[in-house]
């Protein structure tokens, strides 16, 4: 008998983790490879010829000035919406995190929204933030031009991004609220001993034990808003007004089905792909050295 | 014989009949159809189908709605590269040349004149042909809920105002507004930025060009010039009626549509599609107002030409059995008939395709006549005498473009480009496309 703790046979992992390769291959990896081949080729939408084309799909793409400007509010979208999410959930779990009364019934109706699908939620603050007859047109009384999403882009983004960024909250918030709860609670006495109050115990105790799960939410609130945000500019914007929400998951979508160019979409995700592949690594070059793992 | 081998007889029977069987029942003539509309077209089609199914039982149709065109059409690429494909798919008239040129489809009189049915295409309109058949005479695919252009008016509000006279021009068209407005009307014209009505059906009732080559009819290698035609003075009105809150966008609507404003009796004026005239008269029936259909106006200078045909028509794919396409062609002379048509416009709205129909209808009796109100006017509309531009539209990428037109124009009324920079914008990125298009399909011929 075997007393090292390792398993013997060497099939026994691979036929473990097999399924879940077997799922990652079909899902992942083959249409992955499928994009990257389509981006070299012009493909026809029926089928029945496909030429290999080079780099022509790059360079065309590289020529038009809507693709860098597609980028480029995919970056503001992307920071906007972490930005945003992580700071309201911050905000609610440290509230949470008090002593109050019936706080266990506010953490539990905090999360509820994560369930919420991201066209509904899209719909839902259409409704909200209509500026004739939602309750954002309280603005309009003010100034006629002060809230118009429909016609001012600047004002879109700031829609989609609060819409974007109120369905990551939960999630963020049930992160930060088991983060926070898990700082021992002498911490605080001890600091409370010493004279500081609730804001600098904030600052200088808790912020700092909580950069792994802030450092945890931006990667993910970021590579999510690149990708995820389909659902809300589907059902909100549709990518205008100008294309002043036309991020680059929404051009992939009607360059790729609208317009029936399949190429020329499959290199865009291509380049979407490693957007979120510089982001991450970026983040974990720069951002992740504030952060502290030892408590 | 042995046990056993009585056993494996059996058996291998047993296997020879259901396969027989189900060869049997694979080529009873089912066939499915693939739609896009919801609603109340959506459900008009599937009694359409369900009559059809009962009206005989050589063949039978299984309808399936895709809930939109767009989506009918993205499902229908990926069965068609799976070779799980419908025998018929609709499509919207905007698609039209990438469908042609993707070789996925029979032409429709083809289809109907292998299986030996006897059509009249003379009887159909000539705008309604024009724009699916190609110059051999062909026709690619089969309109089906066709719609065009109108001008509905409040008369009660034109009255209340002071007009007397309904504009035929769009430099009289202005006059009534600013009368309306003068009057204290907050809407008097409900507009939504959109190709379809300022630019394709514009440049047809103008007899302009939208693209060279007379809208691409005639070769693959066209170009955009919608930037220096008339269409260039109409978006230019149209964006000082705009910014003199003459003319009402969707999102200063309360409702945020512009038929429903109308229908709601809160517009003077509107030109929309005859698919809104059944909500229309609707609305108006409720908030108790009068209101007429009249074909949409023109610039002086020029004389009126047809209209284009809106809504969609109906494309058989390739890879089927003649004992299919037989179904399908019973299945396409079914829903031509006028008495299928009539039933059809009444339950949607949407216009008959046939001389024969519209005759029907206008023998009808006087009770029954409103509910085709939008029949006359827009079959006049489409019938109208045309040129070499208003055929139809047969640009690469089409749909794509139409968003593009759509993003520059809303850069220009919200004062961040000129009109003009719009229009050269959307003209060179139209022509970008263009010329993918080109290269996707390098040495092929247009059917």
């Amino acid at each position: 008998m075997s007393t090292s703790g390792l398993f013997n046979n060497k099939w026994l992992p691979l036929w473990l983790a097999g399924p879940q390769l077997v799922i990652v291959l079909i899902f992942f990896y083959w249409p992955t490879i499928q994009a990257l081949w389509w981006s070299f080729t012009l493909e026809r939408p029926f089928g029945g010829g496909s030429t290999f084309v080079g780099l022509y799909n790059y360079q065309e793409l590289f020529e038009d000035p809507e693709l860098l400007y597609s980028l480029w509010i995919s970056i503001v979208f992307a920071i906007g919406t972490t930005g945003v999410s992580i700071f309201g959930a911050m905000l609610l779990a440290v509230a949470a995190d008090r002593k109050i009364r019936a706080k266990r019934v506010f953490r539990n109706v905090l999360v509820w929204p994560y369930a919420i699908a991201a066209p509904v939620v899209g719909v839902t603050f259409s409704f909200l933030m209509h500026p004739v007859v939602g309750a954002f047109s309280i603005l309009n009384t003010i100034s006629p031009e002060l809230w118009q999403p429909a016609i001012n882009g600047v004002h879109a983004m700031i829609m989609i991004v609060l819409a974007s960024a109120w369905t990551q909250i939960p999630f963020f918030f049930i992160i930060f609220l088991s983060g926070l709860q898990a700082i021992p609670d002498t911490y605080h006495h001890a600091a409370a001993i010493d004279g500081a109050g609730p804001w600098r115990r904030l600052k200088d105790i808790q912020l700092p034990l909580m950069t792994p799960f802030i450092f945890f939410a931006l990667i993910m609130g970021m590579s999510d808003s690149f990708t995820g945000s389909f659902g809300i500019i589907h059902t909100m914007t549709q990518g205008g007004p100008g294309g002043a929400t036309n991020l680059l998951v929404y051009k992939i979508y009607s360059d790729g089905f609208v317009g029936l160019d399949l190429s020329g979409s499959s290199a865009q995700s291509v380049l979407l792909m490693i957007l979120v592949v510089i982001f991450t690594v970026l983040n974990f070059r720069f951002i992740e050295r504030k952060v502290h793992y030892q408590r | 014989m042995k046990n056993w081998e009585m056993k494996i007889f059996l058996t291998v029977f047993c296997f020879i009949l259901f396969g027989l069987l189900y060869v049997v029942k694979a080529t009873a003539a089912e066939f499915q159809f693939w739609y896009g509309n919801t609603g109340r077209t959506g459900e008009a089609i599937q009694s359409l189908c369900g009559d059809f199914n009962k009206s005989q039982d050589e063949h039978s149709v299984k309808c399936v709605g895709q809930g939109g065109y767009e989506s009918a059409m993205q499902k229908a690429i990926a069965a068609y590269r799976a070779k799980k494909h419908p025998a018929i798919i609709q499509f919207f008239e905007a698609g039209t040349l990438d469908v042609l040129m993707s070789g996925a489809m029979v032409p429709v009189s083809e289809v109907i004149w292998k299986a030996g049915y006897q059509v009249d295409w003379s009887d159909y309109l000539t705008a309604a042909t024009n724009y699916y058949a190609t110059d051999d005479g062909r026709l690619h695919a089969l309109p089906f809920n066709v719609s065009t252009l109108v001008f509905y008016v409040n008369d009660d509000k034109l009255h209340s105002a002071g007009v007397e006279k309904v504009p035929s021009t769009w430099e009289e068209f202005e006059q009534v507004l600013i009368k309306l407005k003068e009057f204290g009307e907050y809407c008097p014209f409900a507009y939504q930025l959109h190709p379809w009505w300022h630019l394709e059906q514009f440049s047809s009732i103008h007899g302009v060009p939208i693209a060279s080559l007379e809208n691409g009819y005639e070769g693959l290698e066209p170009e955009y010039v919608f930037h220096e035609t008339l269409h260039l003075r109409m978006m230019n009105d149209l964006k000082k009626w705009h910014d003199n809150d003459l003319a009402l966008p969707p999102h200063k609507l309360a409702s945020g549509n512009i038929a429903s404003a109308f229908a709601g009796g809160d517009c003077a004026l509107l030109v929309t599609s005859t698919g809104s005239f059944s909500a229309i008269r609707q609305g108006s029936q409720s908030n108790n107002f009068n209101f007429s259909i009249h074909p949409v106006p023109h610039y002086e200078s020029v004389k009126s030409h047809n209209t284009l045909i809106g809504g969609a028509a109906l494309w058989v794919m390739h890879g089927f059995d003649d004992s299919i396409y037989k179904g399908v062609a019973a299945f396409l002379d079914y829903i031509s008939k006028p008495e299928t048509q009539l039933g059809f416009t009444k339950l949607t709205g949407f216009l008959p395709v046939t001389n024969s129909a519209r005759k029907l209808i206008n023998e009808l009796d006087q009770q029954d006549l409103p509910a085709f109100g939008s029949v006359n006017v827009g079959m006049t509309s489409l019938d109208k005498e045309g040129n070499q531009y208003t055929k139809g539209i047969r640009l690469g990428s089409y749909v794509r473009f139409r968003s593009i037109w759509i993003e520059e124009l809303e850069k220009a009324f919200n004062n961040k480009i000129s009109i003009e920079e719009a229009l050269l914008r959307a003209k060179r990125r139209g022509d970008k496309l263009l010329k993918r298009f080109r290269r996707v399909y390098e040495g092929e011929e247009m059917p």
